[in-house]
């Protein structure tokens, strides 16, 4: 029991050491600062938002900035500010889904990859790269029109085309990991595969596979907006930047605010979880850095 | 090093047949049929079986797709249902302006990156280097969409540096590549940080080696060393960008060839997705898959060649 | 070079430019502007069918009115008018026959001689024979057949008396004539190469999804025209067709009425712009046949539940008009002063009575910048009403995808057709027959189906009119049939030329002049 807590305090400890070298690197504390910003109005937006995001008022439609509505309003007369905000919620909802499904997914295939019989591994390494033989894009395309568009679209394709990435990376720490003394000699004690590959091999890979998950949350968010803008995204009247942005984009010849406000959510939210990822695998796990 | 040729090139063509034949699946299974996109209110039960006959539709999937794949290896990639013209003609019209800008891209990035990455490297720790280095990653974590709509907003719009639309194919070279600018700078920026942060790290490795301190230590300038070795260190990070970044770039060019109307292989594929041209749809993702595949084979392969301990740890 | 785990690394950084893949930008303002002697001009798409028995998009249709012709056609200007084209007389004064005489000299591009009374014959009669499967087959199913009476004459005879057989068909897209010998010689079938053709301009490049050209005639012998080259591009996106002739890349195209307001206060340099009324209805379909909605009050309260004076305003920027019907206000059967009001009240009234709170509908529309705006207002406007709308904005080639799952499936639609001066076009259309196919409202109706052989046969217009009202009502009482407005479009074309267009906005190439 005494053992347990002490470890435990160490390893909060370690923490708490962790987050102090994260802030003190000025890429670290830009990052901290902006996610936690954007964690805090995804999470307030309900308190936050002067308006009802999907209240429509035509008669005000694409207004400039003003006391009433900060950020302006749109072709519907909605407000903008508040569409913004409720356009956060979405964007980090997706990506920490995403990033959830994709990286469960993806290190199970790839520990049955690495740990696996032969042909087995060499028909999920064949099907990752088969999905990673096309773009994304046509997937979207081919897939949008038979789920229809939506958040469960939106998500799908890009767990889908996500997996392989996690896949391979985990296949490849597996069979880096199982290579190692200590795994042979668990084998030769007797002890099963999952066990070995549940036990020992997959706490030594989980930190780093986080770290790149972490770093991959801008993509999700960036790609959310995409899809978004390729109409696959999410649905009105529901908001998000990258509606926000595509509606920019439409009605460019009357505002630019619209692009305003749909594109400096999307680049604090990109740039904050990029820094902090960045930061982060500096600090926690320095050896990723080799090479780079 | 022959075998791993082999072996890498055996595996393109197996993706390659694979990626084929799981799209022409998704894209058979999307509701909706060619006959009535194309003629819309107007397309009769009759002549939409007609159709669906003609295109084979009406036969098991493993047969239509052994049957896609036995034509499409005799060159035949059927009829473009809307022109009426054979899919390779109209490949063929947007191919080679996809390619120049995916082309340009590249080059926009290696131009822009290498210097970077040089200069980063030789003033390692300087302001400069830090500044380069946030440079870097902000490029490559900014979607491309905003930069795109700024960059448009600025240099076409506001400044009229630029054209808007096409590809200026019939203006002879000057105008094809005043077209290109645009669209190529926002494709390829994102990959002047990638490139720029690849060669400032294989700089310094080089610089730190014996060989560099010892020439050093004899006197020759660090300048000459450094462009004496800036070519070689730049290749290795250009070749990794055309194998593993075709892909993205090609995601980002649909965007950019749909808002420029600029003919291309991501517009044609745009539109005849929507349209169910599944006969251009399918011609159109090959081709994508094609210059994918074969992008990232051949990237490998160079990679292997320059430095034979990437054969161990590439795949 | 790489280890293994950095080479891992460098894929994710490549990852997160990916957020460049899904990211998109735009295009605006370039440098070269219009040929000398080009008129160039933007169109939604490429053709798809240059066979008058295929037709299908506004491009097929546009091309389809200026390279063949036509016994008469609907003159370019601001009124509907009809005019006499290949033909030199035509005789409609016998409800049962159609007489005419062509003139002589009109010849077919690619030696195929001149237009005879022999090629109208079969242009005509091909739409009958089962195997061709015309596409336009309605049109013609009250042909009986055309009897050539010498080179030049010959009499068209009806089964019964349908005056609109003239009015909506001939005189349009689908009476097309093509040359009997280029047909025949092509195997009587024929899609995107147009065969032997008539007119100043003749299709001479097609590059599809790029551009198609049409070139002077060097065989016509009529009027001269101004331009040598009519350059065809397909845009598809509204936006970036605007922002093309912002950069002088071409020289006429259309815009959405709502960006009207916008380009006449900011107008682009050099440009003229107006606003032209289509005859395309705009209208939400409610099909009855679906268990949810085959109450009558259910439909109904969808009806009332509709703010369309705010769709209007929001999607034309407050030029258009709120429909009364399928036909367009100063056309033959307008109903006046017949709009649908909003009530809320009497909405919610009629769903409890009809026991369908807490209803949900799907929504089908064609995804657009318009069409988004007016399926969101909707969609603010039902839940007033207690009606929870789900959007399902699709891609065309989805929308407009009917076979018997979807027929079965389908619940609100939100949809444009392509309107014809005269109402019987579109109204054929809402018969039993049809059900399954084009009529996705499930309308069906004795009484509709009397009117409409009764309007055919009318030969006295003020009479059809009266007819078509009738009808137009019978359709909005049974609660399936929102008509929203007849869209409006914005027209814009350099101060350069003198745009030759139908009253709906349409180009007739030929009528384009250089302005002086």
């Amino acid at each position: 029991m005494s053992v347990e807590r002490t470890n435990l305090s160490n390893s909060s400890n370690a923490i708490v050491s962790g987050f102090m070298r994260l802030v003190a690197d000025p890429m670290g504390a830009i990052g901290v600062v902006l996610v936690t910003l954007l964690i805090l109005s995804a999470v307030f937006a309900g308190v936050l938002a002067p308006f009802d995001p999907a209240a429509i008022n035509v008669p005000a439609k694409l207004q400039p900035p003003t006391w009433t509505h900060w950020l302006g309003t749109d072709q519907l007369g909605r407000d903008v500010l508040s569409r913004a905000l409720y356009g956060g919620r979405i964007a980090l909802g997706v990506a920490l889904i995403s990033t959830i499904l994709a990286v469960s997914i993806g290190v199970v295939l790839g520990m049955i990859a690495g740990f696996g019989p032969r042909w087995l591994d060499n028909l999920l390494v064949l099907l990752f790269d088969t999905v990673r033989a096309y773009p994304v894009i046509i997937l979207a395309l081919a897939v949008g029109p038979i789920f229809g568009a939506g958040l469960t679209t939106v998500i799908g394709i890009l767990v889908v085309t996500s997996v392989p990435y996690y896949g391979r990376i985990v296949r490849t720490s597996v069979i880096s990991a199982s290579k190692a003394d200590y795994v042979e000699a668990l084998m030769a004690m007797g002890m099963s595969r999952t066990r070995i590959v549940v036990r020992h091999v997959l706490p030594n890979i989980i930190g780093p596979i986080l770290i790149l998950a972490s770093m991959d949350i801008p993509v999700y968010i960036a790609a959310e907006a995409g899809l978004s803008f390729l109409g696959v995204g999410v649905k009105p009247p529901q908001s998000s930047w990258g509606l926000i942005l595509d509606d920019g984009y439409k009605f460019i010849r009357q505002t630019y605010w619209l692009v305003i406000a749909g594109s400096v959510p999307l680049i604090a939210a990109t740039l904050g979880f990029t820094f902090l990822g960045e930061a982060l695998r500096d600090t926690f796990d320095p050896k990723l850095r080799k090479g780079v | 090093m022959f075998a791993y040729i082999i072996k890498r090139i055996g595996l393109g063509i197996l993706v390659l047949l694979l990626a084929i034949s799981s799209l022409y699946m998704l894209i058979q299974a999307a509701p909706g049929d060619p006959a009535s996109a194309m003629l819309g209110p107007r397309a009769t039960p009759a002549l939409k079986a007609a159709i669906t006959e003609k295109l084979g539709l009406d036969k098991p999937m493993p047969i239509q797709i052994f049957n896609y794949l036995i034509s499409v290896l005799q060159g035949d990639l059927g009829t473009d249902l809307k022109s009426k013209q054979p899919v390779w003609n109209t490949l063929s019209i947007h191919m080679p302006r996809t390619l120049e800008l995916l082309g340009a891209s590249v080059l926009i990035a290696a131009l822009v990156g290498i210097p970077l990455g040089c200069v980063a490297a030789v003033r390692r720790n300087s302001m400069f280097d830090r500044v380069i280095g946030v440079f870097s990653v902000s490029v490559i974590a900014v979607p491309a969409v905003i930069i795109a709509i700024f960059g448009m907003l600025i240099f076409a719009a506001g400044l009229g540096w630029v054209p808007a639309i096409g590809a200026g194919e019939d203006e002879g070279l000057m105008s094809l590549l005043h077209h290109l600018i645009l669209p190529a700078f926002a494709v390829g920026v994102g990959w002047i940080g990638y490139i720029a942060r690849l060669v400032r790290a294989s700089m310094i490795e080089v610089l730190s080696t014996n060989y560099i301190r010892n020439a050093r230590a004899f006197g020759l300038p660090a300048r000459m060393i450094i462009y004496r070795y800036a070519l070689r260190i730049a290749v290795a990070p250009t070749i990794t960008v055309i194998g593993i970044g075709v892909g993205v770039m090609m995601g980002s060019a649909v965007f950019v060839e749909i808002v420029f109307a600029r003919p291309g292989i991501g517009k044609l594929m745009y539109e005849a997705v929507l349209l169910r041209n599944y006969p251009v749809s399918l011609g159109a993702v090959m081709a994508a898959s094609f210059i994918l595949i074969v992008s990232t084979t051949l990237s490998d392969i160079l990679n292997a060649l320059i430095d034979p301990r990437f054969m161990e740890t590439g795949e | 070079m790489f280890s293994s785990k950095s080479k891992l690394l460098l894929t994710t950084c490549i990852r997160t430019s990916k957020a460049a893949a899904v990211a998109s930008c735009l295009g605006v303002v370039g440098m070269t502007g219009a040929m000398a002697d080009a008129l160039r001009m933007a169109v939604p798409s490429d053709p798809s069918y240059l066979d008058p028995a295929y037709w299908g998009s506004t491009v097929d249709q546009f091309l389809i009115d200026n390279l063949y012709p036509r016994l008469g056609k609907y003159a370019a200007g601001d009124e509907w008018k009809i005019e006499l084209d290949v033909a030199k007389s035509v005789d409609l004064s016998d409800p049962m026959k159609i007489s005419f005489e062509l003139k002589p000299g009109v010849m077919w591009s690619g030696g195929y001689g001149e237009v005879t009374a022999e090629d109208v014959e079969y242009s005509f009669e091909r739409h009958l024979d089962p195997e061709m499967e015309s596409g336009v087959m309605t049109e013609f199913e009250h042909l009986k057949d055309v009897e050539v009476t010498g080179k030049y004459t010959g009499i068209i005879h009806l089964i019964e008396p349908a005056a609109t057989f003239w009015t909506s068909t001939l005189v349009y897209t689908s009476g097309a004539i093509i040359s009997k010998a280029a047909a025949e010689e092509a195997g009587g079938y024929f899609e995107a190469t147009p065969l032997a053709t008539t007119g100043p301009y003749m299709l001479s490049e097609f590059e599809p999804g790029n551009k198609l050209v049409l070139s002077a005639n060097p065989d016509w012998s009529g009027e001269a025209v101004d331009f040598d080259e009519i350059v065809l591009l397909p845009i598809s996106d509204e936006n970036a067709a605007e922002l093309a002739f912002a950069a002088g890349e071409i020289d006429y195209t259309r815009s959405s009425a709502g960006n009207y307001d916008t380009l006449i206060a900011n107008p682009p340099e050099g440009a003229v712009v107006s606003l032209a009324q289509t005859l395309d209805p705009l209208f939400l379909g409610i099909t009855q046949t679906n268990e949810k909605l085959s109450d009558i009050r259910v439909r109904k309260a969808i009806q009332l539940s509709l703010d369309l004076p705010t769709i209007i305003q929001a999607t034309t920027g407050g030029h258009g008009k709120q429909a009364t019907g399928f036909i367009a206000e100063g056309l033959v059967g307008h109903r006046d002063g017949a709009a649908l009001t909003r009530d809320v009240d009497q909405a919610r009234a009629l769903l409890s009575e009809a026991g369908a709170d807490g209803l949900t509908v799907r929504l089908d529309y064609v995804k657009n910048t318009e069409r988004d705006i007016a399926a969101q207002i909707m969609q603010a406007n039902m839940a007033e009403a207690g009606i929870a709308l789900e959007l399902n904005g699709q891609d065309e080639g989805t929308f407009w995808s009917v076979d018997e799952i979807r027929a079965a499936d389908l619940e609100l639609h939100l949809k444009s057709w392509t309107g014809n001066p005269d109402g019987y076009y579109t109204m054929q259309y809402f018969i039993e027959d049809q059900i399954g196919y084009w009529n996705w409202e499930g309308f069906a109706s004795d009484d509709y189906v009397a009117l409409l052989a009764e309007a055919r046969n009318a030969q006295d217009e003020a009479v059809r009119g009266e007819i078509y009202k009738q009808m137009q009502a019978m359709l909005e009482d049974s609660g399936s049939f929102v008509f929203i407005s007849q869209e409006p479009t914005a027209i814009l074309h350099r101060d350069t030329i003198e745009p030759g267009i139908l009253p709906d906005g349409r180009p007739v190439f030929h009528a384009f002049r250089k302005a002086d």
